[in-house]
């Protein structure tokens, strides 16, 4: 990557030509190529401006995010004294009604504290199904040790080491403790949420890292709609509404829906003293005695923050499967703009294979579970990654197949599909559906498929055919997948199913130190504000790590907890 | 307001409009719309988001226009302009409000 002097001059430039009026004038003395710059700089974005003066640009070619597009609540300009139409005083305010924020607003209340907690959207944001968790109730009672040790290793060989020791280091300590103050709030609310821990897999899936034991789920939960069971980014709308009830009968939580936050409050000393809001289409400031915790969560219903923070590879071919759209980034920005420190950029998405191009392969996915056999190949019909490897690597792949203009598919023949007849005759229904919106193909050898599919000749036919010699060796040459847990082509019919990366949310944001308090770029803390859940930082680096359990719920539920407890102490 | 917000609907049609014109084989609906492309443009004619909400409340919980997983949502990510482009609840959820109320 060339790092020109130009951040440097340019900003000399622009801070001696005043305008950009003026720059643009000066294109004769400075020619086109600066003219151009300066105009570019006048383009960017709020996000692109965030970093203010003090900005190195990495060029990339520029993206298409066609990922939906949430209401954003983040203003950038200064709101005057005289638009505030009320105020409100408690000592702590909770910004974002998802997880990381229900958990926040009750541990600050049941210690005692005034909170107001405001949400956005008219819920709050409930996608996912399981959360990770070390020594909570449940698992201790079922006998369930996990090596600690092994679980923070690989938290940071995930990140490639990129983050600081101390926040993952508490949710490993912590997420215990965290999850049974939540179980304690399932128990108050008396509608039967079961925490369990979730069984493990032994092998599958082989990621080449290790299997550990840390994530619990809801699905024991009696009242769960029958629908919702093993359907993730189900479960949780339920349990967000249970916490939500929980929050709003509290007798120390204020909650206020379609209210979204702005900005935050300064005061001379740069403490954070309260968020401005707005409630009814005005504006309203909330004054927080001891906090500010931002549970905003990511950005991935932000197109626009997307393109100015991630690769273009990992959302421009990319489909989105982010049922709540509240998450815009707003807290990512308030923070930015009194000073905080972010994770640096390229930033960290959470993203899955099995992607339709609309969304998920639901429901094609709960019969394709049952195969976990396939193999993966692009258009010219060859493999490009080992399939039974983690979620997230797998998308990367396809991204990098979408950048040179090839599709991902799924290859399996009949005997991939689920033995039980019932699940088989669903499949093969399914099946009409997307072979309509062409999606599917269908075909009676590997070469008719490569015809039908116009691969390059004989290629898919070669790759077959390797593919079985692997099985019979024991031995992937290509990508040393574990052939264990592969099948051999060897059915009546053959089919190759799309298959994109798909984007479920953002993970990177706010560095904060073990308190989540959130910090500056000097590292130092920034009074009174705090950031949880994917609002948060300093976690994870190029990509979620899809393979170690739960981490993302585990990180929203430990730092709304640890905040809101930091919180109440003032300091 | 209604009258600043009705002289607002007009001026912006007369813009719109114009841009139209090239277009002949639209129907008069289609160039009304053209030149409408952010939401707060769809607001300032058709009604808050709570109004439309409101007009298709009894889709109950497959109101697309705030639906259980939380609105409200900008309309153009199913909307363009006068037409209705896409229906992201039916990208992962078969969309049959009418059997599964
Ligand atoms: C389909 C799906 C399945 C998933 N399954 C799992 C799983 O099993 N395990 C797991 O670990 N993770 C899972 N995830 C990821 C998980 O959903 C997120 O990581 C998690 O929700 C993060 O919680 P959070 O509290 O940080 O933010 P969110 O849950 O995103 O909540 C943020 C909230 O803040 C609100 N908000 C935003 N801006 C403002 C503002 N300006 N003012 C007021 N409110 C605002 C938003 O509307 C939203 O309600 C899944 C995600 C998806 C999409």
């Amino acid at each position: 990557m060339s790092k020109f002097k130009t951040d440097i001059s340019r900003r000399d430039f622009l801070k001696n030509a005043g305008t950009a009026g003026i720059a643009v004038g000066a294109a004769s003395v400075f020619g086109t190529a600066v003219a151009g710059e300066s105009k570019h700089l006048e383009d960017k974005s709020v996000y692109e401006k965030a970093f203010g003066d003090d900005v190195q640009q990495i060029y990339v070619k520029k993206g298409k995010s066609q990922g939906p597009k949430g209401p954003i609540g983040f203003e950038d300009r200064k709101i005057a004294k005289n638009e505030i139409t009320k105020e409100y005083n408690c000592d702590i305010a909770v910004v974002g009604g998802g997880m990381s924020g229900l958990i926040a607003a009750l541990k600050g209340a049941e210690d005692g504290a005034k909170v107001v907690l405001i949400e956005k959207m008219t819920e709050g944001r409930g996608a996912f199904e399981c959360f990770g968790a070390v020594d909570s109730r449940t698992q201790r009672e079922a006998g369930i040790k996990t090596d600690k040790a092994v679980l923070l290793g690989e938290m940071h060989r995930s990140a490639n080491y990129r983050i600081g020791p101390d926040v993952v280091r508490t949710y490993v300590e912590k997420s215990g403790e965290a999850s049974d103050f939540m179980e304690q709030m399932f128990e108050k609310a008396g509608t039967g949420v079961v925490i369990a821990p979730m069984p493990l897999r032994p092998k599958y899936p082989n990621t080449g890292a290790p299997v550990i034991d840390a994530e619990c789920m809801f699905y024991n939960t009696p009242g769960l709609p029958k629908d919702v069971r093993f359907r993730s980014g189900h479960v949780g709308l339920y349990i967000i509404q249970d916490l939500t009830k929980i929050a709003k009968k509290h007798p120390n939580i204020t909650a206020k829906y379609s209210t979204p936050a702005a900005q935050l409050v300064i005061d001379s000393s740069g403490r954070v003293t309260g968020v401005i809001a707005k409630e009814d289409g005005k504006y309203v400031k909330i004054n927080a005695k001891k906090g500010v915790i931002l549970a905003t969560g990511g950005y991935d219903a932000n197109p626009e923050m997307m393109k100015a923070y991630l690769r273009p590879e990992d959302y421009s071919s990319a489909s989105w499967w982010n049922p709540c759209w509240g998450t815009t980034g707003d807290g990512h920005m308030m923070g930015l703009k009194v000073g905080a420190a972010m994770d640096p950029v390229p930033h960290a998405v959470m993203n899955f294979t099995f992607g339709s191009p609309e969304s998920f392969h639901i429901p094609a996915v709960r019969t394709l579970r049952a195969m976990g056999l396939y193999a993966m190949v692009n258009d010219d019909g060859e493999r490009f990654v080992r399939e039974d490897t983690a979620f997230q690597f797998i998308s990367n792949a396809t991204n990098r197949q979408a950048s040179f203009g090839k599709q991902s598919w799924l290859l399996f023949d009949d005997t991939m599909i689920s033995k039980n007849k019932e699940t088989f005759d669903k499949a093969i229904a399914a099946f009409k559906v997307l072979k309509e919106k062409g999606w599917l193909f269908e075909a009676n050898s590997p070469s008719e498929l490569e015809k039908l599919m116009k691969m390059p000749k004989g290629n898919l036919v070669n790759t077959v055919k390797k593919f079985n010699a692997f099985k019979k060796d024991g031995k992937d040459q290509d990508f040393n997948r574990d052939m264990e847990f592969a099948k051999a082509f060897d059915g009546n019919k053959i089919y190759a199913l799309v298959c994109n990366s798909v984007i479920l949310a953002t993970v990177s944001g706010l560095i904060i130190d073990e308190h989540g308090r959130v910090l500056n770029t000097k590292g130092e803390v920034i009074k009174g504000l705090y950031a949880a859940g994917n609002a948060s930082g300093d976690f994870f680096s190029g990509n979620y790590p899809r393979h170690i359990p739960g981490t993302s719920m585990g990180r929203a539920i430990t730092f709304g907890y640890l905040s809101a407890k930091h919180a109440i102490t003032g300091v | 307001m209604k009258l600043l917000k009705s002289l607002l609907c007009i001026s912006l049609f007369i813009a719109g409009s114009s841009i139209a014109l090239a277009k002949q084989s639209q129907s008069s609906l289609d160039q009304m719309h053209q030149g409408y492309t952010q939401a707060e443009q769809c607001l300032e004619c058709h009604g808050s988001y709570e109004e439309n909400a409101a007009k298709t409340a009894e889709l109950g919980k497959w109101n697309p226009h705030n639906s259980i997983h939380g609105g409200y949502v900008d309309c153009t990510n199913c909307h363009e302009q006068n037409k209705l482009t896409k229906n992201y609840c039916s990208y992962c959820h078969e969309y049959k409000p009418d059997l599964k109320k």
